[in-house]
């Protein structure tokens, strides 16, 4: 079963480029915030230092390292449709209907899925590394390994649930691009906090948290609480998917 | 083999089986018959655990991985060879992979298939996927084979290929759970028939037994398409 998830992953083009993705989207957001910086001279005056540079919390972030963490974990997040959509085929080739072991297949599934998830931050970290010269310390790599355990398991949830190909990359598409728009994937965190009313809806993306802890490891500041609030939202939402997925699983999936 | 004790299922409003009991014996091949709605594939989701019910299901020496089913849908890879789609489902079953590889090798060869042993699914004729979709299900070597309208679609050459075949297992002692509107599928194979309506069995017996007395009841040669349509009617016989 591993070896035919393995085989399905390797010939599908679709994990290629949505393993450059992360890249690709940080060299463009940077690109354009220099541009946006470049052309309002008047904020660089402030924040006293290079045109590429923004500030995060009070800190000198350079905009290139935010977008880089923050797409990286935006694009694991996204990934939650390529292993909802391989369920949901089985489920529409009635090949679901076949297996006996169902936990033992969806159990593959989210291994393969999270063994593409580990290749797609070890490439992009190395790309990051290479040319943005960003060098990722153990810990920002342990909070971006458990990013992939919830989407991975939210993705198994949907492609359980949904009734279509259309309403998965939907309902998926539609609730991440939220989590990434209040995380900082799609505008700049610093502009977004800016406001007090953003500062808290921030927060409704795991996102948020999670890229705030890695920017902290990244300019060697202490994680402190929100590294307990963290690991309390991973375990949470595993759990509670893993039941609804245990849930769905027993009063049967049949479309 | 199966014991079947006040089943119930709904979807919302529409109640597909109402309190269904029913003992499936050893060396037989079950007939399912109804009309669309019936509750014949909500009944053999129910055997094959695919969806969730109240009441009792009983597996009476077997257990649940030797049961074979194909759905009325094919339900292969279309993208893997003939050969692979067999090892995959093999491996589902975790048969040790040299033994999956020669029975695979010998079903293949059974329904003559050798020659597109490397062709993906996708590529296969009609009928040839049928062939693929069945053997898929006997990969593992199981003692009830559960079949859900196996003959749909394909041609009249392929489909009796399909029901010898089936005879033939069921004469080495196979079990068959059968549904098809095909009645005559069902007369060739089975001898045991079920008739479900509205969820609700209504009649239930010996294939030729039920013949001959529908046969007696209305004075001239019946088969099993009568009896159907008499049952269905509500008519005398039923």
């Amino acid at each position: 079963m591993l070896k035919k998830e393995i085989k399905g992953i390797v010939k599908n083009p679709i994990y290629y480029i949505v393993m450059m993705l992360p890249f690709i989207i940080t060299f463009i957001m940077s690109e354009g915030t220099k541009n946006y910086l470049l052309q309002r001279p008047e904020f660089t005056h402030k924040l006293n230092a290079t045109r590429e540079i923004v500030l995060y919390s009070g800190q000198i972030l350079d905009a290139k390292i935010q977008f880089a963490v923050s797409e990286l974990n935006f694009m694991l997040l996204m990934a939650s449709i390529l292993i909802g959509l391989s369920v949901f085929e089985e489920r529409r080739l009635h090949i679901w209907d076949r297996i006996v072991d169902k936990r033992k297949f969806v159990l593959v599934k989210f291994f393969a899925h999270y063994g593409f998830s580990v290749v797609m931050i070890v490439f992009n970290l190395v790309l990051f590394a290479i040319i943005f010269g960003m060098q990722t310390p153990l810990k920002s790599i342990l909070i971006l390994l458990s990013m992939p355990i919830v989407s991975m398991l939210f993705g198994i949830l949907i492609g359980l649930i949904v009734q279509n190909r259309a309403m998965l990359s939907n309902t998926i598409l539609m609730i991440v691009m939220f989590m990434g728009f209040f995380g900082g994937a799609l505008s700049l965190t610093s502009v977004l906090s800016n406001t007090k009313f953003m500062n808290v809806l921030m927060y409704i993306s795991p996102l948020t948290i999670a890229n705030k802890l890695i920017y902290k490891d990244l300019i060697n500041v202490n994680m402190g609480r929100e590294l307990f609030i963290w690991i309390v939202f991973i375990l949470g939402f595993a759990g509670l998917f893993t039941c609804f997925i245990e849930r769905r699983m027993k009063n049967g999936t049949v479309i | 083999m199966i014991e079947l004790k006040h089943i119930m299922k709904s979807y919302k409003k529409l109640l597909a089986l109402a309190d269904f009991s029913y003992s499936f014996e050893n060396e037989n091949a079950y007939g399912i018959l109804g009309v669309n709605g019936a509750g014949k594939s909500t009944l053999i989701n129910c055997i094959t655990k695919n969806i969730s019910f109240q009441g009792e299901l009983k597996f009476v020496d077997l257990s649940i991985w030797e049961i074979g089913y194909v759905p009325q849908e094919l339900a292969i890879y279309p993208e893997l060879s003939v050969l692979d789609n067999l090892l995959f489902f093999a491996s589902t079953y975790k048969m040790e992979k040299k033994y999956a590889r020669e029975r695979s090798l010998e079903l293949i060869e059974k329904v003559g298939l050798k020659e597109k042993i490397s062709t993906m699914a996708k590529d296969l004729s009609g009928g040839m996927k049928r062939k693929l979709n069945l053997i898929t299900a006997l990969v593992h070597g199981p003692k009830l084979l559960i079949c859900d309208e196996v003959c749909v679609g394909i041609d009249p050459i392929s489909r009796n290929e399909i029901l010898e075949y089936l005879k033939e297992l069921k004469n080495e002692g196979l079990n068959i759970i059968y549904t098809s509107h095909y009645l005559d599928e069902v007369e060739f194979l089975c001898n045991k028939i079920i008739f479900l309506n509205k969820g609700k069995l209504i009649l239930e017996g010996d294939t030729k037994e039920l013949i001959a007395k529908m046969s007696e009841v209305t004075h001239e040669k019946s088969n099993l398409s009568d009896l159907f349509m008499q049952v269905l009617r509500g008519g005398e016989y039923a």
